[in-house]
Order: C-alpha cells, then sequence, then structure tokens
C-alpha cells in the first residue's frame, strides 16, 4: 500500500512538472511570437538588426504636414515608438 | 504611455521622441481585449487613412500625447519595414544607424531598458544640446 502511495505522489509531481514546464516553454514562445496566439496576431521579430540602417519613409504628422524619419534623426538620436489606441 | 512622456521631458532636448500610430492591435472587429473593454476603448480597424488620422488625433487628445505623433500609412508600410506591430521601441542614431531594437511587444515592451539604453549610450548628453551617436 505504502508503495503505491509512493508512486501515485511521483505521478503528481512528475505531471504537475510537465504542466508547469509545458506552460512556461508556451509562454516563452508566445511572448517571443513563434507561436501565434490567433489569426490576428501577426507580431513577427522582423529583419532590422542593430547597426543597420533604418528605414527612411515620409509619413504624415497627426496635426501637420508630412515629415521624413531622416529630417528627425539628422538633428540628434530618435527614439522610435510604434503603437496604436488599442 | 505615461513614462514615455516623462523620458521625453527627462531626456529632452538631447534626445528626439516620435511615436508612429500603426494599425490597431486590438480593435472590436478582429481581437478584442477585456482591457479595452473595460475602458471603453472600442474601435473598428481603419480601413482608410482618414479613419487612421482620426483614430490617430482621438488617441493624442485623449491621452493627452505631447510627443510627435506620425501616422502610418493605410497600407501599413512603417509597420511592414520594422515590425512595431502591436509596439515597439527603437533608438536611431544621427547617421541613420538604429543603435537600439526593442522587443516585441506587449510582453517584451520595456521602458526601463530604454532608460538604461539612453543612459548608458547618451547619458552625457542630458543637459546639453549636441548630440553624438553613443
Amino acid at each position: 500500500m505504502k508503495r503505491w502511495i509512493t508512486i501515485a505522489a511521483c505521478g503528481v509531481v512528475v505531471a504537475g512538472a510537465l504542466g508547469w514546464g509545458g506552460y512556461k516553454g508556451y509562454r516563452f514562445l508566445a511572448e517571443r511570437g513563434f507561436i501565434k496566439i490567433n489569426e490576428y496576431d501577426i507580431r513577427t521579430e522582423g529583419i532590422l538588426q542593430v547597426g543597420e540602417l533604418a528605414p527612411d519613409l515620409a509619413l504624415s504628422v497627426v496635426d501637420g504636414e508630412e515629415t521624413r524619419l531622416s529630417d528627425l534623426w539628422a538633428a540628434k538620436p530618435l527614439v522610435l515608438v510604434f503603437g496604436s489606441y488599442t | 504611455m505615461a513614462r514615455l512622456e516623462e523620458l521625453r521631458e527627462e531626456w529632452s532636448p538631447a534626445i528626439e521622441f516620435s511615436y508612429i500610430y500603426i494599425k490597431e492591435a486590438h480593435p472590436d472587429d478582429e481581437w478584442q481585449a477585456p482591457k479595452n473593454v473595460a475602458n471603453e476603448l472600442i474601435f473598428d480597424q481603419p480601413k482608410t487613412m482618414v479613419e487612421r488620422m482620426d483614430l490617430a488625433t482621438k488617441f493624442v487628445e485623449e491621452m493627452d500625447v505631447r510627443t510627435r505623433t506620425l501616422v502610418d500609412d493605410i497600407s501599413n508600410i512603417a509597420n511592414a519595414c520594422y515590425a512595431g506591430w502591436p509596439e515597439r521601441i527603437y533608438v536611431i542614431d544621427q547617421g541613420g544607424t538604429i543603435a537600439y531594437k526593442g522587443g516585441m511587444g506587449p510582453f517584451l515592451f520595456n521602458t526601463d531598458e530604454l532608460e538604461e539604453f539612453l543612459e548608458d549610450n547618451y547619458g552625457g548628453l542630458r543637459g546639453g544640446s549636441e548630440a553624438t551617436a553613443g
């Protein structure tokens, strides 16, 4: 009887460890975009790397005219933050 | 958002800060998020440039954003080039070279890491106006 209790306890520990490890593994891969969460998940690491030239684009400003990114980074280092309201 | 506004104020005028408003992360007609519903941020994905510009303007006004906000074209060209969706931070030096590429949002979007990078590479510029790449 004691032997079976020990086996059952070990089974619970192993199952818990596998479940926890699997969850952490899933989180790790999902957070880095290796696993897509649903069809609208378009996260990608992209191809740009530190040390490469940044793409120069002309974009509209919310309350003004078109601006080139190169005009912004020419004067001083530029922190560029991508995002949306939602 | 508030932390980025603080950093901009702290690092101005040595460092330029700019947002690029891109494709919505959690619009109502795609992948709605409970947090947005709770905060009544319920918008469909803009289908035209006018719709995206209107939403970006609403964002700037309602969030009291003081940082220059550029708006990605409806073709999502900026996002395609920079892989910015849903949120990401870059630092570009005066030669146009990428000096820092932040992690993919939302999980790896890290303003503390940005602050540390600015401190390590441009810390000497604070209080001055002339910038050199670090």
